[in-house]
Parts: structure tokens; C-alpha cells; sequence
């Protein structure tokens, strides 16, 4: 019964007051929906375990990730067959490597279509725990090297790509040219490891090598199952064991593998095995933290809301006490009020989150439409998870603001309140909450601002930074060779030269036409890719090779410059003669030269790339060309320092290549599509793209990242704001009567309003130190693998603290000027 | 309205003065046409029953709020539309508050809270904000409790260190407002007595209370009642002052 009359009373008061409601309703739910929307991303993202039918966690397993390098490298396929014969704690392992594709159509002739491919070890689908809906899935004897050819497809490739012909099983097509029978389809969105649209046995020489081996080729990725109860921390425990085994008595040159640092292959949950991942894992982090920081902010201000309305409603509150309440129910009479409104926000919550989810979706696709590279559990939902999540969210909300109000009510000398209507000891110590409050929101207010400032003036600076290349006018595109019709052969002379002849081919052809005025052929064009090497310079050698200094190696066509609106400085461009030379020679760019030869004698002196395990030969430098920079620039692995080598001299199947045009876009396209079709039909180019969009790609996540980060700070900013206010507010509230006290004393208005700002002031002193330094920390820990321009923290360190102590000043002065705008007389009333 | 006998400019001087309240559309006529003249030395006490308008009259005598209508003269001076900044002044420099409730600032030591209203003006050194300061606390003789708290002194000692506050500027008029009306009779007598001594020294003092004995120790008893001046009569005589 007693229950009903509270619900009421506090239902009635909330009522009555629907500013105050409808405001903390509004903070609550955008605090808790956006927890629920971060912990449901970074959950799908990053930490819940990628487990798919087996139940339990899947793990990669694979060589060290390369920060330098930017990427995760494959590890000794004969030493990952070790790993999986020893264990005891794995379910099943497989072995693969990611690439791409061409697959043709049932017919021959049928034009070839780029596909993500995993050439996999047979058991791949074993380790999923997924087998096809149509035909079979790979056995052991696929590896063989006398076996039929077999792909297995997707679901999707299927019903698009072979428009969901009947008789697919059992079909032959050519993948990469060679005649394939197609033996499986897999279900829909299965895409595992994580990208892949095909997938193709390896050969047995590199699934299972029966030797060590130190090429590239035999460096292959892991995927694994844990056991059922094992914890992945056990797994890498027995792995150091492992290891340590079997990198006892290893070949000289392959010695380096017992002593990498961190160990020469690590296994790490299978989410993390992705570069977008790892390159801004501590940006999630951070996400994760500011997040918790606004929630924490949320707690506060509804509960300095509530707060504020106790203090309005002390006597009260005091009245109630004198007359025998127990506090038991008083304490649950101010609960209501929290209840109501965490319910409701709650409720509002679910909402805000699902929107966000649903644009996050939809930005997914954006940012991954041109590569088709999005992991197949990069789809967000509101599972069953979040919402236990939510809940327990809500109630722990409830507790925490429900408590401080009642806390103020139980606290202090009541009696003062009845008695004589002075606040005593109670509005001391309630006024010492107060300022702690205000420190504590002006400090994290402060914290999330700059830091989501910081970060997105990086990420803009970024984008419109100058890359040194001209990117108007220009298309890019990938551009790749079958290797059925384009074997590699160990690089022999004859496969290169056949190889070469195609891209020389096709750069005359297109320079003919009247709308293309350069073709350029890279491995990675200037602005894309990221990741250096150690070079060492001759006579200059550091003792260890990864204290040479570092640069990018490019791979670049003769005649390249003009096509991506770079130039040669010095020296001379590569020609005929650079391919008959013994050794190789090499162009760099202008501030590689200057950093490392401040003389200005570049030209003529010898570099080569220096690493653990194998120093390449010598390479001369003929030539210096203008900068430009390989890599988004606010990334900690882009290249400032590129040394470019000639494309002829090994065979590449696979190039980028930058077609400078005038006239229409889509004209430059098809004349860019038809003369690729009149040299070899079975050469497919994809990512077809403007330079613009290829520069921006890699960004459109940090930038969606950054996004999140903005709403956060405003609404940090708005929680702040509106919390300030509520402080300033309360504490005028309370102070009221000594206010009007000093008023009838002689005080006059701007002294009054001064005493208050003066307050403002000391909390602004602290909260803004606090703040700043806990910024500055967690700045320190972004910039580990990201660079912040000076701009940026200009911006941040100096911008943000005006803003905020503007903020806090208008936040304590609107209140202020609101009591002096009364008769003093009033504030005596009020006893 | 001129003293007749003394010739004298009185001190305050309220003329048709209304006050009305708008609170949730309700109208209360607080004050209605009052017309009312305190002189220098006078001890005078206003009294009526619980909302008849002594605490808002006492308000509009003080500065604290602004009439309705009507005529306020301070000193022969119409004060009623003064802003804000001058009103305060003339608070801080001609006009001594004694409270109900104290209204002592809790943060602040009696010493400090005495001193309050002295900062407020320029024309005060240090040294002399502390010679006053010294010299009120003595006349309430609470010397010994410089150093003390508000909430460390008895409610009489707090009343007492009030006074002091009212008389440390030395103001034209103190005003209190029920000064022992929450007080217990020893102490309500210990202020009282302070009251009295202040007005054999020389000061004006305008009390309010509906204590009849109290009252009675006064030389002018204002009676209101629901808004209006019912009765204003002069109990003992004052030399030179014939009604
Ligand atoms: N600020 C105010 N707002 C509304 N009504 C007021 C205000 N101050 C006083 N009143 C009303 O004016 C009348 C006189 O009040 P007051 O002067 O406090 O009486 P008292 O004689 O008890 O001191 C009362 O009816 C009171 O409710
Ligand atoms: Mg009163």
C-alpha cells in the first residue's frame, strides 16, 4: 500500500516539473545508449570471440605482426605443422593463405571476374565446423600434385556470378585460366576466414614442406579451434613451450626465428587478425574509455539533478524525518524518482542504440563497397548480450543516483534545517560535494573533448593533406594477370618477359589515345599502403640491422613520374640501360636524400635492404625524385622515405596503376577497359576508382571512427554543459539565504555575482589540470600508432580549455544573475 | 511630515506606501497605504498577529524590496527608485539587520562575519574594519568568541554576535525582525537587553515582534493588521516629542 502512495508522490513530482524530467530522461538515455551502442561494436569487433558453429574460440595463429610493415606476416608452414602435430589443447588447425582470384564462366571465353580467395588447407571447413549446402568440401587427397583442380565457391559467387545455375556442381571453370571443377557451395554469408568469396586447395608441397624453408611462399597463416575449456592464455602458454623446442637447432640463416622478440609466431583471437583492427586498435580503446568516462558523467548528473531537487525540497524532506519516517522508506521514496527516470532513458536508450547500429551497418558497406573486404562479422546488432548489458546498466544507474539524494537526505544536521532554517554542517558538506562534482565533469568533459577534437582535426588534416601527387584527372585501378596464362616460374627470365612485355603493352597502347595523356604502373601508388624497411647505407652500417634507417620500397614502371604529377630532381630516370646493368639501381625520393646523404652526394652512393635473416644486393642510386608519401599521413607506418625499384626486373602479376586522361571520367574508363580487352581478354582490372577515392579509402574508417568520436564529445559537451549548470544552480540553491544574507548587508550585485565566479574559477583550476593531464596521457598512448599534426593539438590544448572555461563561467553566471535579478528580500523568506 | 515640535527631517518616511505579492495568480495585498515617519533615537516596536505584513514592512523599511507604489524618503531623500548598486550601499552604510534566524554565514568566524558588511565599503582600512569589529564584539561582549564558528556559539551568543554585525557600521537604523523569536526567555532577555542599552546610547531602532512584553520595553508600538497601521502609539514619553 505505502509502495503505491511513493510511486505516486514521486510520479506526481516528476510531473510536475517536466523540464527537469524530460532533461534527465534525455541524459540518461543518451549515457546508457551509447554504452550500449559502443559495447555491442567494439563486442562484434573486436572482443567477443569468433566461434562460429563449434562453440568454442577461433584463433589465428601466425608470425609476428609487423608494426613497421603494417601488416600480420605468415609464419614457417613447416613450423605451424609442428605446432598442430604437439598440441594438446588445440581442436583442429588449418592452414591458409589470402588472395585474389580471376574465375571465369561456365563457358570458355566467358570474361574473368576478380574474387577474394582463400587457398586453404583441406580441413579448412573441419576448423569452421561449416560444411557446403551443395557438394562436397575439400579432402586430403586435393593437395596432391596429380589432382584434379577444385574450387569451392560461396553462395554468393553461385548465385550471381554463375546465376544459380542448376548443374553447378560437377561444372568446369577456369580459374586464373586453368580449366577448375567446382565441387562445392557454400552457405550464404559464409565467408570464413573472413573475406573470402572462392576457396582453393594449396598444393601439398606448401600445405605440408617436409623441410624448413626460408622463401616467402612457404609462409602460410593458421586458423585454429581451441579445445573445448581451454583458455587461449593456456594455448600461448603451451605454444612458448612449443617453440622453444623447436626452434632449438635451426640453420644459421634461419637462427633469427628462437631469438624474434615477442616470439616468432604468436596466437591471438582470430578478430584481431585484421590490419584495420590493429592499426587502430588503440582508437577503440580510447573509444571504450571515453565512453565509460561519459557514462560516469551520466551517473553524476542525474544524480546532482536529483540532488538538487532534494535540496529544494530539504525542509521537506527534514519535516518528514521529525515526524518518525523510517529510513528505509525514505531512502525508497527517493529511489522511485531514480527509477523512473533510468526506466524510462533506458527505454529511449534501446533506441538510440539500434539507430546507431543501423548507421554503422550501412557505413560498413560504404567503406568497404570498392575492395568487397569486409569480414563477415562486421555486422552489428542489439543481441542478447547487450540488452542483459543494458539492464544491469540501468539498475547499477538506478543505485548510483538513486543513492547520492538519499545520502544527502540521511546526512547532516536536520534539525538545523527545521530549526532555524541555516544549513549548519549540512550545507557544508553538501557544498563540498558540490565542488568535487564540478571538478569532476570539468575534468571529464575536458578529457573527451580534447581528445575527440584532437582526433578528428588529425583525421581531417589528414585527408587534405598533401600526398605529392597530382590526383586530378587521374583514375587508378588494380590491374592482374592470370597466372595460368601468366606463370611465375620462378621468376625465369622468359615468364618476366612475357610479363613485362603485357604492361609495356598496354602502357603504349593507352598513351596512343587521345584522352590519355600518362599511364603509370606502382605496386602501391604514392598516397596508399604503408609500412618500411630497414636500409642500410654502404660504409654506414648500424650495428644491429633494425637501427638502419628505414624507408619504402617501391615498384615502378619506366616513364612513371609525369602520370601521378611527380618529377625527377636529380640524376636520371630509369631506362634501357637499367635493364642489361649487373646489379640493381635505384631512384629515391628528395628528403630520403637529404636525411640521409646531408652532403647532397646521393647520386652514385649504394643502399640495400637490410633485415634479420638476408641482406639483398647492393643497389646504386641513379636518380632522386620528388617526395611523396606512401600511407595515410596520420599513421604512425606511413613512409616519408621512399626508394623506388624498376618493375622489369621481377615478374608482377599484379600492379596499381594511375591513368592520367582529359575529357570524361567514364570515357577515360572504358578506353582504359577496352585496350586491356584488345591485348589479353583474360586480364581483369578492378578497384576502378578516381585517385581522390583510392587516397580517402583507407580513411573512411578512422574517419567513421572519428565520427563516433564527435558525437561523443558533443554529447560530453552537452552532459557537461547541462551538469555545470545543474552544480552552479544547486549550490546557488543552497546558498540562497547566505546570498540574500550578504545582500542585505551591502554586498552589491557584481560582488555577489564575482564570490561566485571566484568558485567557478578554483574548480576550473583543478578540474582543467586534472582533465589536461589525463588527456595528455591518453593522447600518449594514441600516438603510438598514429601521428597527431601540431595543428591539432594547438587546437586541442588551448581551444578546448577557452571553450570550457567560457562554458563554465556562462554555466555559473546564468544562475547567479538569476538570484540578484530577485528582491533580497525573498531569499530571507525562505527558511 | 515634519516633526511638529522639533522641527526636526524625519529619518524614514513612508507615504501611501502598497505592497502586493503575485504569487500563482494569486494576489495578496501585503501592505496597504501606509504612512508612517520613524525619527532619529526612537525605539519602536511593530507587532500583530502572524501575516499581517510586519516582516514585508520591515523589508521595504530596510531596502530589501521595492513598493508597489508609494513614497520612500530616506533622510529627506526619495529612495524609492534608487537602483540596485545604490540601494545596496545605502544598506551597508545607514541601515543594521538583525534576523530571526541569526542569518550568521556558517563559513565564516564570528570576527569574519562581523567584519562581512565593512568589506563591502572602500573608504575602510584593515586596521580599521578591526577596530570595529573589536569594538562591537565588546559591546555584545563576545570578545572572547573572535575566533569562533557560528555553529559553535548558543543561539543567544549567535543573536548576540548579529548585533554586533547590525552595529559594527555604525547605521543610521537597526532593523530586526523578530529578534528573539527563536530564542528561549534567558536569552530573548539577554538581547532584549542589548537592545535597550543600544537605544540608551543613542541608536534608532525599529523592532519587530508580537511579544506584548517586549513590545511594552519600547517607546512606540506600531499595531498592523492585515496590511494596515491600526494603532501607532507612543508609550513612554520622549522628551521633546509631543504627538
Ligand atoms: N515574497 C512573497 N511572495 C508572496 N507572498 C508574500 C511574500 N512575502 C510575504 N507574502 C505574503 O504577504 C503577507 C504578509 O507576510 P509577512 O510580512 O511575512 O507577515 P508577518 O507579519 O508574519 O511577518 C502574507 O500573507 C504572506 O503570505
Ligand atoms: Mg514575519
Amino acid at each position: 500500500m505505502t509502495f503505491w502512495i511513493d510511486i505516486k508522490y514521486a510520479a506526481r513530482l516528476l510531473l510536475k516539473n517536466p523540464v527537469f524530467t524530460a532533461t534527465s530522461v534525455l541524459i540518461v538515455a543518451i549515457g546508457l545508449g551509447l554504452t550500449l551502442y559502443t559495447y555491442s561494436l567494439l563486442n562484434q569487433l573486436i572482443f567477443k570471440p569468433l566461434t562460429l558453429n563449434g562453440g568454442t574460440p577461433i584463433i589465428a595463429i601466425e608470425g609476428q605482426f609487423r608494426s613497421n610493415a603494417g601488416v600480420g606476416t605468415g609464419a614457417d608452414a613447416y613450423h605451424l605443422n609442428q605446432i598442430s602435430a604437439e598440441t594438446e589443447l588445440l581442436h583442429s588447425m588449418s592452414l591458409y593463405i589470402t588472395g585474389t582470384t580471376l574465375i571465369g564462366g561456365l563457358d570458355i571465353g566467358a570474361a574473368n571476374k576478380k574474387f577474394n580467395a582463400s587457398f586453404s588447407q583441406w580441413n579448412i571447413f573441419e576448423v569452421a565446423g561449416v560444411q557446403p549446402i551443395l557438394g562436397r568440401g575439400f579432402n586430403p587427397q586435393d593437395h596432391d600434385p596429380g589432382a584434379e583442380k577444385v574450387v569451392v565457391i560461396s553462395n554468393d559467387v553461385w548465385q550471381n556470378h554463375f546465376s544459380g545455375n542448376k548443374d553447378i556442381i560437377g561444372a568446369t571453370t577456369r580459374v586464373d585460366t586453368v580449366p577448375t571443377r567446382i565441387i562445392g557451395v557454400m552457405p550464404d554469408g559464409f565467408a570464413f576466414p573472413a573475406v573470402a568469396q572462392i576457396w582453393v586447395p594449396l598444393s601439398a608441397e606448401r600445405v605440408s614442406p617436409t623441410q624448413l624453408n626460408d622463401d616467402f611462399e612457404y609462409r602460410l597463416l593458421a586458423v585454429a579451434r581451441l579445445k573445448q575449456d581451454v583458455s587461449l592464455p593456456q594455448f600461448q602458454q603451451e605454444l612458448k613451450v612449443i617453440l622453444q623446442r623447436n626452434l632449438l637447432d635451426l640453420p644459421q640463416e634461419m637462427a633469427w626465428r628462437a631469438s624474434s622478440p615477442g616470439g616468432y609466431i604468436r596466437a591471438f583471437p582470430f578478430k584481431l587478425n585484421n590490419d584495420a583492427i590493429t592499426v587502430h586498435y588503440s582508437m577503440f580503446i580510447a573509444m571504450m574509455i571515453v565512453v565509460m568516462l561519459i557514462l560516469l558523467l551520466t551517473c553524476i548528473n542525474i544524480g546532482n539533478l536529483l540532488l538538487a531537487r532534494v535540496n529544494e525540497r530539504i525542509k521537506e524532506v527534514a519535516i518528514r524525518i521529525a515526524l518518525g519516517i523510517p529510513r528505509k522508506r525514505l531512502v525508497l521514496q527517493m529511489l522511485w524518482e531514480s527509477i523512473f527516470i533510468c526506466c524510462l532513458g533506458g527505454f529511449l536508450a534501446f533506441f538510440f542504440a539500434k539507430w546507431g547500429v543501423h548507421i554503422t551497418n550501412s557505413v560498413f558497406d560504404q567503406i568497404f563497397a570498392i575492395n568487397g573486404e569486409k569480414p563477415f562479422w562486421w555486422q552489428i546488432s542489439l543481441d542478447m548480450n547487450a540488452i542483459m548489458v543494458l539492464l544491469v546498466a540501468i539498475v547499477l544507474m538506478i543505485l548510483v543516483t538513486g543513492f547520492i539524494p538519499a545520502w544527502r537526505a540521511l546526512s547532516g544536521d536536520l534539525n538545523g534545517v527545521l530549526r532555524d532554517g541555516t544549513r549548519g554542517a549540512l550545507g557544508k558538506k553538501a557544498g563540498r560535494a558540490n565542488k568535487i562534482l564540478v571538478i569532476a565533469e570539468i575534468a571529464l568533459s575536458c578529457v573527451v573533448l580534447m581528445v575527440a577534437t584532437i582526433l578528428l582535426s588529425t583525421s581531417y588534416s589528414a585527408q587534405r593533406a598533401d600526398y605529392g601527387v597530382n590526383t586530378q584527372n587521374r583514375i587508378t585501378a588494380t590491374v592482374r594477370l592470370p597466372s595460368g596464362t601468366y606463370p611465375w616460374n620462378d621468376g625465369a627470365p622468359e615468364a618476366r618477359k612475357k610479363i613485362n612485355s603485357f604492361w609495356y603493352q598496354l602502357k603504349d597502347e593507352l598513351e596512343q589515345q587521345p584522352n590519355i595523356h600518362g599511364v603509370a604502373f606502382f605496386n602501391l601508388l604514392p598516397g596508399t599502403g604503408n609500412g618500411t624497411v630497414h636500409c642500410e647505407i654502404e660504409g654506414k652500417a648500424a650495428e644491429l640491422y633494425n637501427e638502419n634507417p628505414s624507408c619504402n620500397h617501391g615498384i615502378v614502371t619506366r616513364d612513371a613520374w609525369s602520370a601521378v604529377g611527380m618529377k625527377m630532381i636529380a640524376g636520371r630516370e630509369f631506362d634501357l640501360r637499367d635493364m642489361v646493368s649487373e646489379g640493381e639501381n635505384i631512384i629515391i625520393n628528395e628528403s630520403m636524400a637529404k636525411h640521409y646523404f646531408p652532403n647532397g652526394d646521393a647520386l652514385g652512393q649504394r643502399i640495400r635492404h637490410a633485415s634479420a635473416n638476408f641482406n639483398r644486393d647492393w643497389q646504386t642510386i641513379i636518380g632522386i625524385v620528388s617526395d611523396s608519401i606512401h600511407g595515410s599521413v596520420m599513421q604512425t607506418t606511413s613512409a616519408q622515405y621512399t626508394a623506388y625499384l624498376l618493375m622489369d626486373w621481377d615478374p608482377w602479376f599484379r600492379l596499381v596503376t594511375a591513368v592520367h586522361y582529359s575529357g570524361p571520367q567514364s570515357l577515360a574508363e572504358s578506353t582504359f577497359l577496352e585496350a586491356i580487352n584488345n591485348i589479353d581478354a583474360d586480364v581483369t582490372a578492378y578497384h576502378i576508382q578516381s585517385y581522390d577515392n583510392l587516397i580517402k579509402q583507407p580513411m573512411m574508417l578512422v574517419n567513421a571512427i572519428n565520427t563516433i568520436f564527435l558525437w561523443c564529445g558533443l554529447i560530453a559537451l552537452f552532459l557537461a554543459a547541462s551538469g555545470i549548470y545543474a552544480v552552479a544552480a544547486n549550490s546557488i540553491t543552497l546558498r540562497k539565504q547566505e546570498i540574500a544574507t550578504r545582500r542585505a548587508l551591502g554586498s552589491r550585485n557584481n560582488q555577489v555575482i564575482k564570490l561566485f565566479l571566484k568558485q567557478a574559477g578554483m574548480q576550473l583550476l583543478f578540474g582543467l589540470a586534472l582533465g589536461i593531464s589525463l588527456s595528455l596521457w591518453l593522447i600518449s598512448q594514441i600516438t603510438q600508432s598514429m601521428i597527431i599534426d601540431s595543428n591539432s593539438y594547438l587546437i586541442g590544448l588551448i581551444g578546448i580549455p577557452i571553450f570550457i572555461i567560457m562554458m563554465v563561467l556562462i554555466a555559473t553566471y546564468l544562475p547567479a544573475s538569476k538570484v540578484i535579478k530577485k528582491e533580497p528580500s525573498e531569499g530571507l523568506r525562505e527558511g | 511630515m515634519k516633526d511638529v515640535s522639533n522641527n526636526k527631517t524625519a529619518l524614514v518616511e513612508l507615504k501611501d506606501l502598497n505592497k502586493m505579492f503575485f504569487t500563482d495568480e494569486v494576489e495578496t495585498n501585503a501592505l496597504s497605504n501606509i504612512n508612517l515617519a520613524i525619527y532619529e533615537g526612537e525605539y519602536l516596536s511593530i507587532t500583530g498577529p502572524s501575516g499581517c505584513g510586519k516582516s514585508t514592512l520591515l523589508s521595504l523599511l530596510g531596502l530589501l524590496d521595492t513598493p508597489t507604489s508609494g513614497l520612500y524618503k530616506l533622510a529627506g531623500h526619495n529612495a524609492s527608485n534608487i537602483n540596485q548598486d545604490e540601494r545596496a550601499r545605502i544598506r551597508n552604510k545607514e541601515i543594521g539587520f538583525i534576523f530571526q534566524s541569526f542569518n550568521l554565514i556558517s563559513d565564516l568566524t564570528v570576527a569574519e562575519n562581523i567584519e562581512l558588511p565593512l568589506t563591502y565599503r572602500t573608504d575602510l582600512t584593515k586596521n580599521q574594519r578591526q577596530d570595529m569589529v573589536l569594538s562591537s564584539l565588546e559591546k555584545v561582549d563576545l570578545a572572547h568568541r573572535a575566533n569562533h564558528y557560528p555553529s559553535q556559539l548558543s543561539g543567544g551568543q549567535q543573536q548576540r554576535v548579529a548585533v554586533a554585525r547590525a552595529i559594527g557600521g555604525k547605521p543610521a537604523i537597526i532593523l530586526a525582525d523578530e529578534p528573539t523569536g527563536n530564542l528561549d526567555s534567558k536569552n530573548a532577555e539577554s538581547v532584549m537587553a542589548l537592545l535597550d542599552e543600544l537605544h540608551q546610547d543613542g541608536a534608532t531602532i525599529c523592532m519587530v515582534t508580537h511579544d506584548p512584553v517586549f513590545a511594552a520595553r519600547t517607546q512606540r508600538i506600531i499595531e498592523v493588521f492585515d496590511g494596515r497601521v491600526v494603532s501607532d502609539e507612543r508609550i513612554t514619553e520622549m522628551p521633546a516629542i509631543a504627538v
